[in-house]
């Protein structure tokens, strides 16, 4: 089976990567060139690497036309929260642009395709609505969101107009090894480790610590995004993919300075503030568990431990 | 009162700014030319630059100084790029501007109920979002820029949904290709119609009444069948409009 993933060389993506190499798949992946190698360093040489530019219809068509994959992972977004703030446009016209371009040179064939929606689709979610079904309104308070929810209405555009065979899913919050330093648990992890080894004050800068957020070990997500093509989900229909419990972000913190010796004073900064945020996202995922027997595996709290030994050993 | 208006193309768009002009001036209504604008509406009312980049779009928010903005979704085939860039990308150009402006200006995002999916009762502003076509997946994303920049920076900003405007009933051809273009055959619907020279006077009322932040539908409540035995389609709550004094007369019997 050829699996194609785009943005390969990310935190999800290169999880993803190696399970589909487990599960015996032949996988591409797209990159660019200004792409970081490293979360792909151990398992470069049995990938498939293409450059691709996947805002220009020509590279995706040229890509897709070469691979011919049977299966698309559509990972690739920009996906940083505070960065879509700064480039509202930019973000949204890089999530619809790249999507639309590998589903109008995926029409006609057979391929089959994920797309990764996110629960920033529901932004603003009242007490009373949680734990978010699908069926949820969708009130997205950040330009991130905007554009998943745009991706989101498209894939099922896409299908009802075309027939391509399209899962959307949304995943909940996701970490572990690799997430990136700008996203809040790793954040903290990498400030925990660097204050351990002496190369930061013992002063722990945080941002709102009251959200409260459903997180999902990402091999635990990446394992779902696999099923979701295996045929028990629906063709244009939606997924959500989560835990369904919900962890304050001050938690976070606190289990992961439980995991060390060092005495930290914790300090917010007003920069890691958004202009709105969103206080509570709690999902369900019945639909999901039902379609692929799918449950989370791995306790959260194993997690974050092995996403602060990550940063140990790199600080 | 001066008013900036995107997406005077024929139709609503056109009507709505024939309305403005009678009711605050001619001389006070400012329509964007992107090629698509009615060529009427323009030669009645000022022209302003398309504002399809972020610097234009400031450059006429500042020299313009409006009161209330209003935009009307603008469709330019089925071309994604381009519904982005005249409807999604400008919104967000025109909202930065605000945010950096010395003065408030109320503003109008105009969408359709195309955004919902078809349903046997009446349709609220709370109802599941679904985009049946290219087109009314940029007017979700329209949507839920005008929530995220009132949530996020308190600008004044209005979601109006108006279901099917008319200037006279549709002939069974026009009811088919609707239709398909809706659920992608030919089937008999419930539309709720309403005449664009109503709508043009509701949305007005709603841009200067109703609460920012709000989203509201712009219908009658009465569903009209396209055939016999349907038994979907897009029918409008319209209690949010009641509350503004909005009522419609005509293609309700």
């Amino acid at each position: 089976m050829r699996v194609l993933i785009t943005g390969i060389t990310g935190f999800v993506g290169s999880h993803l990567a190696e399970f589909a190499l487990g599960q015996g798949a032949e996988v591409y992946g797209s990159y660019r060139w200004r792409s970081r190698m490293e979360n792909i360093e151990a398992i470069k040489n049995r990938l498939h690497l293409v450059e691709c530019e996947l805002t220009d219809a020509v590279s995706v068509t040229r890509m897709i036309d070469d691979i011919k994959p049977d299966r698309i992972f559509h990972l690739a977004a920009q996906s940083f929260v505070p960065t879509s703030w700064h480039a509202p446009q930019q973000t949204l016209s890089n999530n619809i642009i790249s999507q639309l371009n590998i589903f109008e040179a995926i029409r006609g064939t057979d391929t089959r395709i994920q797309l990764a929606g996110s629960s920033e689709e529901y932004g603003l979610v009242y007490p009373e609505e949680t734990p978010i079904k699908e069926t949820n309104p969708l009130r997205p308070l950040s330009p991130y969101g905007v554009s998943k929810v745009t991706q989101d209405m498209m894939g099922y555009q896409y299908y009802r107009s075309y027939g391509i065979y399209i899962i959307r899913t949304r995943a909940f919050n996701h970490t572990g090894p690799r997430r990136g330093q700008v996203f809040v648990t790793s954040n903290f992890a990498r400030q925990v480790a660097m204050i351990e080894k002496g190369l930061q004050e013992p002063v722990v800068k945080v941002g709102n610590l009251e959200a409260r957020r459903d997180y999902t070990d990402v091999r635990d997500i990446i394992r779902g995004y696999w099923l979701s093509l295996d045929g028990g989900c629906q063709p244009g229909e939606v997924y959500n993919i989560c835990s369904g419990n919900s962890w304050k972000i001050q938690a976070v913190l606190d289990h992961l300075l439980s995991l060390s010796k060092v005495k930290v004073k914790v300090e917010v900064d007003p920069e890691r503030l958004r202009p709105s945020d969103v206080p509570i996202l709690v999902g369900d995922s019945t639909r999901f568990n039902k379609a692929t027997g799918w449950k989370p595996e791995i306790p959260i709290e194993k997690t974050l431990e092995d996403l602060l030994n990550y940063w140990r050993e790199r600080v | 009162m001066r008013v900036l208006m995107t997406g005077a193309s024929e139709g609503l768009g056109s009507a709505l700014a024939a309305y403005l002009a009678g009711v605050i001036g001619a001389e006070n209504v400012f329509l964007t030319d992107d090629g698509l604008s009615s060529a009427k509406a323009l030669a009645l009312c000022q022209t302003a630059p398309a504002c399809l980049e972020q610097e234009e779009a400031a450059a006429v928010i500042n020299e313009i100084r409006p009161d209330r903005l209003i935009l009307m979704p603008n469709r330019s085939g089925e071309d994604y790029r381009r519904i982005f860039e005249r409807n999604a990308y400008r919104s967000i150009y025109f909202m930065e501007a605000l945010r950096n402006a010395d003065f408030s200006c109320r503003t109008a995002f105009v969408t359709s109920a195309d955004i919902y999916q078809p349903s046997s009762g009446l349709l609220s502003e709370e109802d599941p979002m679904l985009a049946p076509t290219p087109f009314a997946a940029c007017l979700i994303a329209m949507d839920e820029l005008a929530y995220l920049y009132f949530k996020a920076y308190k600008l004044e900003t209005i979601r109006i949904r108006p279901f099917e405007c008319i200037n006279a009933m549709p002939t069974a051809e026009e009811i088919k290709l609707r239709s398909e273009e809706l659920i992608g055959k030919s089937a008999p619907l419930l539309f709720d119609y309403i005449s664009i020279e109503e709508a043009s006077r509701a949305l007005w009322t709603i841009l200067e009444r109703g609460t920012p932040g709000t989203a509201y539908n712009l219908c009658s409540g009465h569903g009209i069948a396209s055939g016999a035995g349907a038994e979907i389609g897009w029918v409008g709550n319209p209690s949010k409009i009641l509350e503004l004094g909005i009522a419609f007369d005509k293609f309700n019997n």
